[in-house]
C-alpha cells in the first residue's frame, strides 16, 4: 500500500483497559465456542463461580473441560488441572496462555467495532478493510 | 481531507494524506477528540508528525506490508 501521509499519530489503549471490553457474557461465549471448536471431543461446561473464602457467587467465568478448571475474571485467565488425571504443568500453562491469547484478540475485536462505530458516527467511512495481520484500516474524509 | 485510520491491538494510528502537516495535525486532533466525546480513552497519544521517510532521494518503491499501520 503506497504512503502519501502528510502528518501522522498513534493513539494507544492499555492491554488492562482493553480487557475491560470484555464481559462475562463475552467471555463465556468466546472461550466455550473455542473450546469446543478446538477440543471438539471434549465437552466444555459453564458453572457458577464462586470466591475463595466467602463462597459467594462472584463475578467471572468458569468453564470445566476434561480434567481443566478454567477461571476468568476482568479478562485474566487461570487454568487448573486436575492431579488425578495425570495432568502436567506444562498443558495447563499451554491452555492458559492460548486462551489468554484468544481474549486479548476478542478485545482487539471489540475495541476495533468500537472504534469503527465512532468514526462513522462523525465522519464518512468511505472503505474498510482488514489488512493479513488483522488490521482493520478505514479511509475516510475527515 | 482524506485519511487512513488503521486498528490493530488496541492501538489507533491515523494517517492524513492530503492538505498540508497544519491543517493534518488539526484534522488528527479533532477525530481525537471526537473519539473521546464518544467514550473511547487513549492511555498515550503521540504527537502529530510529519510522515518522513529515511531515504526520500532514493529512486525506490515504499510499500508496506501490512495496512500502511507503519507508516
Amino acid at each position: 500500500m503506497p504512503c502519501n501521509a502528510v502528518a501522522t499519530a498513534t493513539a494507544t489503549v492499555a492491554q488492562e483497559h482493553l480487557a475491560k471490553l470484555l464481559t462475562d457474557e463475552v467471555v463465556s461465549q468466546v472461550v466455550v465456542e473455542y473450546l469446543q471448536k478446538t477440543y471438539s471431543n471434549e465437552a466444555a461446561r459453564l458453572q457458577d463461580l464462586y470466591a475463595s473464602h466467602s463462597r459467594r457467587a462472584a463475578q467471572g467465568v468458569s468453564i470445566v473441560m476434561k480434567n481443566f478448571l478454567v477461571n476468568i475474571r476482568q479478562g485474566r485467565v487461570s487454568v487448573t488441572g486436575s492431579r488425578r488425571y495425570g495432568t502436567d504443568q506444562a498443558e495447563v500453562d499451554a491452555l492458559a496462555s492460548e486462551l489468554q491469547n484468544l481474549l486479548m484478540s476478542a478485545a482487539g475485536i471489540l475495541f476495533q467495532n468500537q472504534v469503527m462505530q465512532a468514526v462513522a458516527a462523525q465522519y464518512t467511512v468511505t472503505e474498510q478493510q482488514y489488512a493479513p495481520n488483522g488490521a482493520l484500516v478505514l479511509t475516510v474524509n475527515l | 481531507m482524506k485519511a487512513r485510520i488503521v486498528i490493530v491491538n488496541g492501538q489507533v494510528s491515523v494517517f492524513v494524506e492530503d492538505g498540508t502537516f497544519e491543517e493534518g495535525k488539526s484534522a488528527i486532533a479533532g477525530l481525537m477528540a471526537s473519539l473521546g466525546t464518544q467514550g473511547i480513552q487513549f492511555d498515550a497519544v503521540s504527537a502529530v508528525e510529519r510522515h518522513r521517510h529515511d531515504d526520500e532521494n532514493k529512486v525506490q518503491a515504499h510499500v508496506h506490508a501490512q495496512g500502511g499501520q507503519n507508516g
